[in-house]
């Protein structure tokens, strides 16, 4: 156990380098510096393990101004952004989780990349988008990212994190820690809880990337969401094959993701491609 | 970043196994799905705008009893009709966990739903971090998002033949 919480406090360590390295800001180093193992307490883990939905949109919300304040802000196109949100909104018609208030912008930035967060709030780079040639390369981007959230990982990055003893429980917080000039305890609860599970999700989804499993799980979910809205089911495939003809020219392709050569071996209906 | 053992290697196979075979795996006839929806349409037939003959719940049981390309016939409490294949479930899906939510209603569709801000939360935590002009980039889509009403995107679905339309 003593191994394993060193190993996470030198992930997060690594982690809060290379968020310095990227202009990432203050949080990763709180998240590194907060990083305390602690007794459990079952009341607390039981409100991580099972967050309401009010609280997911609290903490997807600020994950998402946390996206955008690193990736450059909003690239404020209206044509572009319409067309995300009319292929994003027929995609999240048929999500599991259509409760979700899915919502689709654009960042300005040319890295190729893309992020969801909890709540329904997914965002793709200006770099990736336009190197999307049509609605169905656009679909299986979205449709993974859209994945993610119906698959609910970054809650289980939340649950992990937990376990793990990488946070306080919320609420326990000592006198010294502080958070963007301000302590920590002497937050309202739900802020702390938006504090803390919002570090969480940075250095799980921005920071570090979703775990390998869930990439590839949100691969072939949003393979068959794709498909079954209509969307050529080969989208995601090409719009990966660019992406990886791409990589020697973009600073950061993917950075948060799995291999792209791993990804496009796992997809889903790789084998009928082989001929072609 | 973790050593890549055969145990974790063989994990990883059987979870991507298990969910593209999950993933890709349609219904047959005499399978229960469940709806994703409530108040669910059952049609009358297989076609979008077609009269409604019965109604399922949220993650109610369906019996499938015909199957026509992305259409299928399905039975529940409340009776039988024609749904589109995208609106059930293979497993039975979680109700949400709605404390605290005015209304996450899954009948209510998002696309319906009203403009949603940052949460007061979140708006506080822009502020705390000196990220107010993100909040209000993100409140910026949320504007734009908010334009593209259900009539303009049912419209879009229409015309490139996606979900329902397809043909």
């Amino acid at each position: 156990m003593k191994t394993r919480t060193l190993l996470i406090v030198g992930l997060l360590l690594g982690a809060s380098s290379s968020a310095y390295a990227f202009g990432l800001g203050d949080l990763a180093k709180s998240v590194a510096e907060r990083t305390v193992e602690k007794a459990a307490d079952p009341n607390t883990k039981a409100k991580w393990d099972d967050l309401t939905v009010q609280q997911e949109i609290d903490i997807g919300d600020s994950v998402s101004v946390e996206i955008v304040a690193r990736y450059g802000g909003i690239w404020k196109n209206t044509v572009a952004t319409q067309r995300v949100n009319l292929v994003g909104r027929a995609l999240s018609r048929y999500a599991k989780r259509e409760s979700l208030d899915w919502r689709f912008g654009l960042l300005n930035s040319d890295a190729v990349n893309a992020f969801s967060a909890p709540n329904g709030r997914v965002f793709i780079t200006k770099g990736l988008y336009k190197l999307l040639a049509n609605d169905d390369e656009l679909a299986g981007v979205l449709a993974h990212e859209i994945s993610h959230a119906d698959l609910r990982h970054a809650a289980a990055v939340i649950r992990k994190a937990n376990r793990s003893g990488v946070v306080k429980e919320v609420g326990s917080s000592v006198a010294g820690d502080v958070v963007a000039g301000t302590k920590l305890a002497d937050l309202p609860m739900a802020s702390q809880l938006v504090e803390q599970g919002t570090a969480m999700l940075v250095d799980g989804i921005l920071i570090n990337g979703y775990p390998k499993e869930s990439e590839y799980e949100a691969d072939a979910t949003g393979y068959e969401l794709a498909k079954s809205t209509g969307f050529a089911p080969d989208g995601l495939r090409i719009a990966l094959t660019k992406v990886e003809a791409n990589t020697a020219k973009a600073k950061e392709t993917f950075n948060t993701h799995p291999s792209t050569k791993d990804r496009l071996k796992k997809l889903p209906g790789g084998e009928k491609k082989k001929g072609k | 970043m973790k050593p890549n053992t055969p145990l974790r290697w063989f994990t990883l196979v059987v979870i991507v196994g298990a969910v593209a075979t999950t993933a890709l795996a349609a219904p047959k006839q005499g399978a229960t799905v469940y709806s994703k929806r409530n108040e669910m349409k059952l049609l009358i037939e297989p076609k979008p705008l077609a009269a409604t003959a019965a109604t399922a719940g949220f993650a109610e049981a369906l019996k499938v009893s015909e199957i026509r390309g992305t259409w299928l016939n399905v039975t529940g409490t409340h009776g039988s009709g024609w749904v589109f294949a995208g609106l059930i479930a293979e497993e039975k899906p979680n109700a949400e966990k709605t404390a605290g939510v005015a209304s996450v209603d899954a009948s209510s569709t998002t696309t319906a739903a009203a403009a949603r801000p940052l949460s007061p939360e979140a708006e506080q935590y822009a502020q705390r971090h000196n990220k107010a002009d993100a909040g209000k980039d993100v409140d910026w889509v949320e504007a734009e998002a908010h334009k593209v009403a259900p009539p303009i995107v049912n419209a879009y679905m229409k015309e490139n033949k996606k979900g329902e339309y397809q043909e």
